[in-house]
């Protein structure tokens, strides 16, 4: 088999993950003998037509596995056609596609073969030979294998920008359905290893202080750790998904939680919903998630105990806005930040703006406007020096349908890209 | 088209005429800019020359850095705006860049973003093509582009920083960007035909990998147009793919799907076999 089937059939297997960032990393440039650099927010590179970002050479060493995971297009049960790269042809093809600017780096996952740390042990050759062997400053994300000798995970941390394991499903009783293998312990203890990691580091950078005469201790894993849910193959309600990623974020420290819907696959188990992929809940959830990280949201605020899933129709801090109706309006030239990030249609670079320009300037309706606020979203909750609604309050009757009805409009006016939009 | 010159140098050209103006104190409806930031008096003659006369005001640093990505738009109107908006910071409003929603800071941070946003899609879209000599020795790698706005110099040194250890090229109408893994060189822009740059051997490797990562269940044009324009695709080897990528993925959905339904239920145990 050639190197180009084999990249058709191990690029095809790695699409189901979700994450094909860049960014995170602290600042990179190439020596004077080799090749690449990282800037903070990291670069796309093209988009194929699922409006998917693609950044880094996204593959795995191979799609052998010993595991049995009913969601995954290469469990071993599965008819799947089989590759294995060498460690060699994937550092060519990095090289090769880096030079010509196709990719910002390298994203490497693996099927389990033998073991875990066998595999472990390959994804780690691949990326110590292009950091060492070709000095290769370009991002590198590996994937984390969950049951890794501790020594190999902490070696993976030197060389890559990022590590990843996937939780995949929220609670043990859906791996126990779904992937039998897989312990949601294993998991959180090799995150544990990553996150300790990442504060030594980080510690020791600190005592060397920034005048030091010896090198400054490598970095470890500059840009975090993420993971993926898959959305939608179990039962698993939005509040159990976020009160997950609510302990990653705050206990594992995680940078970022992504999100899959869970999307039909060759050759799939019929112990899965055959559907179209859920796209819409899976935005929501980006939503939340973004209301969990930039606007002060706990989960408790998202769900209900009664609705514990997010509204479909409407954004959940829309969602949230119509539940505390009471707080409404809010009067955008004295309310402090906080409450600014309640407001619908207002965002986070919207609520930075509102409060830099209101120093020196009562702000009208038209400001707002050209401040980016969604207006159709905000109108009913905020007020301007020239404008208060007439229909907030908890009795508002008609409200509820009105804003829907906008809402709507606009989601469907704009493409969604729900990994990178974070502005509710 | 050539002879336009970079857009630095056009920056260091208005600096100095808009200090000359100020210096005179002339307001902004005195002054007719031409395209590479020379100043005029309105049916008048050129000004310039007063070096020695220099301005005594200072400005903001925020209003110099976005001056400097608002003078690579293509927008001719770029010279004056950024006039007006600099007389109103010296005579009493210095803070006026902190207000967003006024028409004229909106109108050139549109502007300045757009740029930022031209220099980004540089930095993603630019594609090399490897050429060797005959012995395939001195590898180089050359790439034609043609941004949104003139961003080439602004951007280059992107590409030192990330490509060191490589001879590379970037042409464009605006201008050209030659690295020989030494110094940077800027020359003046070329004609498309006059690139002439062809096919390298990695583009149908790359195609591969792009048909191979798009996933046909989530197909999404529009957000795909969103962030990739097609004026972009007539310069990446991946897009000729993108109609029949598009075209084919409801088939396979479908098919997928129907599988699924067909599949027998496996036996499963924890931890145990299932196959």
């Amino acid at each position: 088999m050639d190197v180009a089937q084999k990249l058709g059939i191990l690029s095809d297997a790695a699409k189901y993950d979700a994450s094909c960032a860049s960014s995170g990393a602290r600042g990179r440039k190439a020596s004077n003998t080799g090749i690449g650099s990282t800037e903070g927010t990291g670069i796309c590179h093209s988009y194929t037509p699922d409006g998917r970002c693609v950044s880094l050479l996204k593959i795995l060493l191979t799609n052998y596995c010993i595991y049995d995971c009913g969601y995954c297009i290469n469990r071993r049960s599965s008819g799947v056609q089989r590759a294995r790269f060498s460690a060699e042809e994937v550092v060519q093809l990095t090289l090769d596609f880096y030079r010509r600017n196709y990719i910002e780096g390298l994203f490497l996952s693996s099927g389990i073969i033998r073991d875990a740390d066998y595999t472990m042990e390959q994804l780690v050759r691949v990326a110590k030979t292009l950091r060492t062997t070709h000095e290769f400053s370009g991002y590198i994300h590996l994937k984390t294998i969950p049951n890794a000798a501790t020594e190999l995970i902490t070696e993976a941390g030197r060389w890559a920008d990022r590590l990843s394991i996937n939780v995949e499903l929220p609670r043990q009783k859906d791996l126990d359905r779904l992937a039998p293998e897989k312990e949601l312990v294993q998991i959180t203890r090799a995150m544990g290893v990553v996150r300790d990691g990442i504060a030594e580091a980080r510690e020791d950078r600190a005592r060397s202080g920034s005048r030091s005469p010896s090198p400054q201790p490598l970095a470890f894993t500059p840009a975090g750790q993420a993971t993926q849910m898959i959305v939608g193959a179990t039962d698993a309600t939005d509040a159990a998904i976020l009160q997950t990623s609510a302990s990653l974020y705050g206990v594992q420290k995680l940078k970022r939680v992504y999100y899959s819907a869970f999307s039909p696959i060759p050759d799939a188990s019929s112990i899965l919903p055959p559907s179209a992929p859920p796209l819409l809940r899976e935005h929501r959830l980006y939503q939340a998630d973004w209301l969990m990280r930039f606007y002060g949201f706990a989960v408790d605020e998202l769900t209900t105990p009664t609705t514990p899933d997010l509204d479909l129709d409407i954004d959940p801090k829309l969602s949230w806005a119509l539940r505390n109706r009471g707080r409404f309006p809010m009067d955008v030239n004295s309310v402090p930040k906080e409450d600014l990030l309640r407001i619908p249609g207002v965002g986070v670079r919207s609520v930075k703006r509102i409060i830099a320009a209101r120093r020196w300037h009562r702000l009208r309706l038209e400001d707002l406007t050209r401040l980016h606020v969604a207006m159709s979203r905000a109108m009913p909750f905020l007020s301007t020096a020239d404008y208060s609604p007439t229909r907030i309050g908890p009795d508002s009757a008609g409200l509820m349908e009105s804003v829907t009805r906008n809402h709507q409009l606009d989601l469907w006016s704009r493409p969604s890209v729900s990994a990178v939009t974070g502005e509710l | 088209m050539s002879g336009a010159g970079l857009v630095s140098s056009s920056m260091k050209i208005w600096r100095s005429s808009a200090r000359a103006c100020l210096a005179r104190d002339l307001n902004p409806q005195e002054i007719a800019w031409d395209a590479a930031g020379r100043a005029s008096l309105i049916f008048g003659a050129p000004i310039q020359g007063f070096a020695d006369k220099a301005s005594t005001h200072t400005v903001p640093g925020r209003f110099l850095a976005m001056a400097a990505l608002v003078a690579c738009h293509r927008d001719p109107d770029r010279w004056s705006l950024l006039y007006t908006l600099l007389w109103r910071v010296t005579h009493g409003e210095r803070h006026a860049l902190e207000i967003a929603s006024d028409p004229l800071v909106y109108r050139l941070t549109r502007m300045h973003r757009a740029v930022r946003r031209a220099s980004h899609k540089m930095k993603a879209f630019v594609r090399f093509k490897s050429v060797t000599d005959s012995d395939g020795a001195d590898e180089e790698f050359v790439a034609w582009f043609e941004p949104a706005h003139r961003v080439v110099e602004l951007t280059a040194p992107f590409f030192v920083d990330r490509f060191r250890s490589m001879r590379w090229s970037i042409l464009t109408p605006d201008g050209c960007a030659r690295w020989d893994r030494e110094s940077l060189s800027l020359s003046p822009g070329i004609e498309r035909h006059a690139a002439n740059v062809g096919e390298d051997n990695l583009e149908n490797l790359w195609r591969t990998y792009y048909a191979g990562i798009f996933n046909p269940a989530r197909l999404n044009r529009e957000a795909m147009l969103a962030e990739m324009p097609q004026q972009y695709w007539r310069n990446l080897p991946e897009a000729r793919l993108i109609r029949e990528l598009a075209r084919e993925a409801p088939r396979r959905v479908t098919t997928m799907i129907e599988q699924t339904l067909r599949a027998p239920e496996p036996l499963r145990t924890r931890g145990g076999s299932s196959s």
